[in-house]
């Protein structure tokens, strides 16, 4: 994890997860369903859990990752660790 | 990535709870009493296939000899999650050779689906191995196989038909029609593709053999030494294990001799069942002084001689190389728009010829999908 705590805004939180995914910027919303995505792979996953870790100090676990449903259960866990933004 | 190894492994670890040390201790070579629980989670992980059945996984991933594998498996919570098969391959490359892996069949259990579990056990042996080829992916692997390693797109497929039956039935056509068309087009292909089969000059003889034990004297032959392409080395040893020992397919060793010598061979895969399925040209070397394109089209047309005797209904041939692909063009195979790839890693100071597409010699030998 990085040393400073990093805030992010729902925009940007999203392009970041289509930098992760490998995806075109923009193909994301707020409420895309990632299982829908054949980019949401293990790859894709172990991705975001080290930029969670890295930039927000978020660990994803087990029970955390078998939640995540869609982009809005991303960006309500970066909100609930007190990263999000306006 | 793999620059990133040790912190997308601590952030794994961190997930399940664990140490990065208790995960990478957790996962490690199967050992023989794991073979059961292999066999339930390829069947939980791909369903029921046919290349999976319990037998092929204890051929391919379990010598009986030692108490050690060829797959690992992670453990989490006493029970096995994941499983990848890593093959033991020596790669040559230029003059040098390489102890790596051929990575196969990565499955991991449902329940731990999308933690990223897949992805960190690739690039643990990634990290563990100089080399790790891949030789496909599935629908749940693809994304994942093409961040991970570089595809390389040299494999190109041929094929010679020469039963035009089976060919019209796969597609839709009337019974009648087939069986009122197919022995004037046969006739007719068996017309055209003799022009084009080389025959085989007085001193050269060829022998067939339903198993690899003559091989032992071509690759213990002091003249013989691999192709100056990039390759995963061959061995009597191994094509023993690959051909005679195999359980799912039954093959034939096509042998050249010159002047009695040994100085080539070709492995044909025959689908025995009924009716008859495609033949398969499995692979083929020679001694270096008949590398030629010759001498390949001598052994490619006595592939095609056999394979009409035996009523295949057509021949397949995978190849990557220049030398053979020409070779298999003049001798009448048609190409298939079927051209795909396969994925390769290396660590850094691996010789950077080894992603040169146009060095790479491939046969069916190399690729799981045709056990």
């Amino acid at each position: 994890m990085s040393s400073e705590k990093q805030y992010i805004t729902v925009a940007a939180l999203l392009n970041l997860v289509e930098d992760l995914l490998n995806i075109d910027q923009g193909s994301l919303t707020g409420e895309t369903r990632l299982v829908n995505l054949p980019a949401w792979d293990s790859m894709g996953v172990l991705l975001l859990m080290a930029e969670m870790d890295e930039r927000f100090g978020i660990t994803l676990n087990e029970t955390t990752l078998a939640n995540l449903r869609s982009t809005a259960d991303i960006v309500d866990i970066v909100r609930r660790a007190g990263s999000l933004t306006e | 990535m793999i620059q990133n190894y040790h912190k997308i492994t601590k952030v794994l670890a961190t997930s399940l709870g664990l140490s990065v040390e208790e995960l990478v201790r957790s996962y490690d070579r199967a050992t023989s009493a794991d073979m059961v629980a292999v066999c339930e989670l390829m069947c939980v992980g791909f369903g029921v296939v046919e290349n999976l059945s319990a037998e092929i996984i204890a051929w391919r991933y379990f010598n009986s000899s030692r108490n050690t594998s060829d797959i690992f498996v992670l453990r989490y919570k006493g029970k096995l999650i994941g499983a990848v098969g890593a093959e033991p391959i020596r790669v040559k490359v230029g003059n040098k050779e390489y102890e790596g892996i051929c990575a196969a069949d990565i499955v991991v259990h449902p329940d731990h689906g999308k933690r990223g579990i897949g992805a960190w056990m690739n690039l643990h042996l990634q990290h563990k191995f100089p080399i790790v080829m891949a030789m496909g992916s599935n629908e749940n692997s693809d994304t994942m196989v093409r961040r991970l390693f570089r595809p390389m797109n040299c494999r190109n497929h041929f094929k010679m038909l020469f039963s035009v039956k089976n060919y019209l039935s796969i597609r839709g056509w009337p019974i009648f029609l087939i069986q009122l068309l197919s022995p004037a087009a046969t006739v007719l292909l068996s017309f055209f593709r003799k022009p084009q089969l080389a025959s085989i000059p007085p001193e050269y003889e060829l022998h067939f053999n339903d198993s690899t034990e003559p091989l032992a004297e071509f690759f213990n032959n002091p003249a013989y030494h691999p192709r100056s392409d990039n390759m995963v080395l061959r061995s009597a040893e191994y094509c023993h294990w690959r051909y005679d020992l195999n359980p799912k397919s039954c093959f034939t060793v096509l042998q050249l001799h010159h002047l009695g010598s040994l100085v080539g061979y070709g492995v044909i895969k025959k689908n025995e069942t009924e009716p008859l399925q495609d033949f398969q040209l499995m692979d083929w070397d020679f001694l270096p002084d008949y590398r030629t394109e010759t001498h390949l089209q001598i052994l490619f047309s006595a592939v095609v001689n056999y394979a009409v005797e035996q009523g295949a209904p057509s021949l397949y041939v995978m190849a990557s190389d220049q030398l053979s692909t020409d070779s298999l063009r003049k001798t009448g195979f048609s190409h298939r728009s079927l051209d795909d790839g396969f994925f390769l890693f290396a660590h850094e100071g691996i010789a950077p010829e080894l992603f040169d597409e146009k060095k790479w010699f491939l046969s069916f030998c190399d690729t799981d999908e045709a056990l």
